[in-house]
């Protein structure tokens, strides 16, 4: 466990000197951008998030309806949530079309069958043309739920999971004790429901990051709140567009909360993994 | 019978994508469309020398997907270079060696003097933490940094585009690399793998040759069909938001027909059926891309295995 937490560590530090030192490579016409590390750790502890003359206030607990004011908080709850709602909707679907085909029922898997190939094919179409496909049909116009939709099943994710966990179903339900367990006349899903959902938990968190990163793409293309259109919208747009000096320190802040949830999750897994091992 | 289905559709998605690319390779130059008096030809309707029509400049608009389509491949070309380039040595780093990151592993290396397997395993936890490091950056923010510094250090416009792509490469490369080492772990402890050893193959050669063409190769084929989706992706995305590309290209060709097309479908715009037509050409080109590309990948993959 020690292990794994300094090696996490060691990640997390040089992850965020990678953004550092990208950051800081801002030509020397523009030095009044540079910072330092401890002084942006600093400001951001205290709360200050806004250091330059910009566009926007910047605030983490802001009002939302202020046009001058970003509020970090509710991007990053909003972006958390929709990842997390895109997430167990992919588990749910691909759990119930994986029992169905690898179940007993014919009439269960003769249904399911081609759920799964429909899905597997929208599934391979990519969040961004999906998004702008549904964004020219929709006039823009889209609900949480297909929002969530969008995110789930695009972008190769939803096909992975289901093939994956396709393959562990059938590895399980050949296992010694499972066909013992049902010549014994006994119920299989008490034998199987611990590593099914041990490994379940695994795999939601190991496919959090992708989905992460299409609910900012979603984002982004229905200019809903969130972190991919607080990104693009309210920090890269104004920045280029006017050529105003980039928040670099809030854009460091908004980048390292993200990797460090990321990675927090990776850690979550791999302790669970660990644990499982031992 | 299953594979000779599976060659049979894998020969037709080549020849799909040989049909978009072929064009758009040969395509060099657009020139407006005149008609004998030497007036320009706006808005002209399908035609055998004009498959698209032409648009409101009395561009033909089947040459402008061509060029759209070869700049944007031109593009994801040095993406794919770089994931590549970082992707393979990284995998290969991390996966030669069993995997161990206890630092009681590396004292007991150098307690016993093997030195050239400590060296090994320094690079292999160092390849461990890169690839964990550029994994936890998501792609936007890494996107949004890059184009942040692309815009305030390089001044040419066309140079910009092609450094976004490069940085794209690199901070996508872990995928291929986690791919390629696990490949890696499971083969070290195949018997051909070990009987290739016992005759003195190269490590080198073993790599190359055994590992990495005769086994990983659809795996390899599969991530890079995936990168080049991505790579044409985010041009569309940056076009989008008009941080791409100044010349012709499909994310441009999409940002400027996004509101006609939003207006067609919502009522509020005229609806022209030549128009409609013309404006999702490019939608339809990177819907057929993307599928094409990613169904090349698994079928490189089936018949691999």
């Amino acid at each position: 466990m020690l292990s794994i937490t300094i090696r996490y560590i060691v990640i997390l530090a040089v992850a965020l000197s990678l953004l550092y030192g990208l950051l800081n490579t801002i030509p020397d016409s523009r030095t009044e951008e540079r910072i330092s590390l401890i002084s942006w750790l600093g400001n951001a502890v205290e709360g200050e998030l806004t250091t330059r003359n910009y566009h926007y206030q910047i605030t983490f607990w802001g009002n939302d309806a202020d046009e001058n004011s970003i509020s970090l908080g509710s991007a990053f709850i909003s972006s958390f949530v929709n990842t997390s709602l895109a997430v167990l909707l992919i588990w749910i679907v691909s759990t119930l079309v994986n029992s169905s085909l690898v179940g007993s029922s014919e009439i269960m898997k003769r249904a399911a069958s081609p759920v799964s190939k429909t899905l597997g094919l929208l599934s391979n179409i990519h969040v961004m043309v999906m998004g702008l496909i549904l964004y020219i049909t929709l006039n823009g116009e889209i609900n949480s739920l297909g929002l969530i939709i969008i995110i789930g099943l695009s972008s190769n994710i939803y096909y992975d999971v289901e093939s994956e966990q396709r393959l562990y179903f059938s590895d399980i339900l050949n296992k010694d004790y499972v066909l013992n367990a049902r010549a014994m006349g006994d119920s299989v899903f008490k034998h199987i429901v611990k590593p099914v959902s041990t490994y379940s938990i695994t795999q939601i968190l190991g496919v959090w990051p992708s989905v992460l990163t299409n609910a900012m793409f979603v984002e982004i293309i229905f200019q809903k709140s969130g972190i991919g259109s607080l990104l693009f919208q309210n920090i890269l747009g104004p920045a280029i567009s006017s050529n105003l000096a980039p928040e670099i320190d809030v854009l460091m802040y908004v980048a390292s909360i993200i990797i460090l949830s990321i990675l927090a999750i990776s850690y979550i897994k791999e302790c669970i993994l660990f644990k499982l091992v031992k | 019978m299953i594979r000779i289905l599976n060659l049979i559709q894998l020969v037709l998605v080549i020849i799909i994508l040989i049909l978009i690319i072929i064009p758009a390779i040969t395509t060099t130059h657009i020139s407006p469309v005149v008609d004998s008096e030497g007036n320009l030809v706006k808005n002209l309707s399908f035609s055998l020398q004009h498959p698209l029509g032409t648009d409101y400049y009395g561009e033909d608009i089947f040459q402008k997907l061509c060029i759209a389509t070869y700049n944007n491949i031109k593009y994801a070309f040095v993406a794919l270079i770089c994931f590549l380039g970082v992707g393979i040595p990284l995998g290969v780093s991390l996966g030669f060696k069993d995997r161990s990151t206890h630092l009681v592993f590396l004292k007991y290396y150098i307690y016993k003097k093997r030195y050239s397997v400590l060296f090994f395993k320094v690079i292999q936890n160092v390849a461990a933490v890169v690839i964990h490091a550029l994994q936890s950056i998501p792609i936007i923010i890494a996107i949004t940094i890059v184009v942040i510094i692309n815009q305030l250090n390089i001044s040419q416009p066309e140079l910009r585009i092609y450094a976004d792509m490069l940085f794209l490469g690199i901070f996508l490369s872990p995928k291929i690399a986690v791919t390629l080492a696990n490949h890696i772990e499971v083969l070290r402890n195949e018997e051909y793998i070990q009987a290739a050893k016992g005759l003195g193959i190269s490590r080198f050669r073993l790599l190359t040759s055994h590992i990495l063409w005769m086994e990983s190769r659809g795996s390899i084929i599969l991530q890079s069909m995936n990168l080049l989706i991505q790579a044409v992706m985010v041009e569309v995305l940056l076009s989008y938001f008009r941080f791409g590309p100044d010349g012709i290209s499909i994310g441009n060709m999409i940002s400027n027909d996004i509101e006609n097309l939003t207006g067609m479908f919502s009522g509020s715009g005229a609806v022209n059926q030549l128009d409609l037509y013309q404006a999702t050409a490019p939608f339809c080109l990177l819907i057929i891309f993307s599928i094409s590309m990613r169904w090349l990948g698994l079928k490189a993959i089936e018949l691999s295995e």
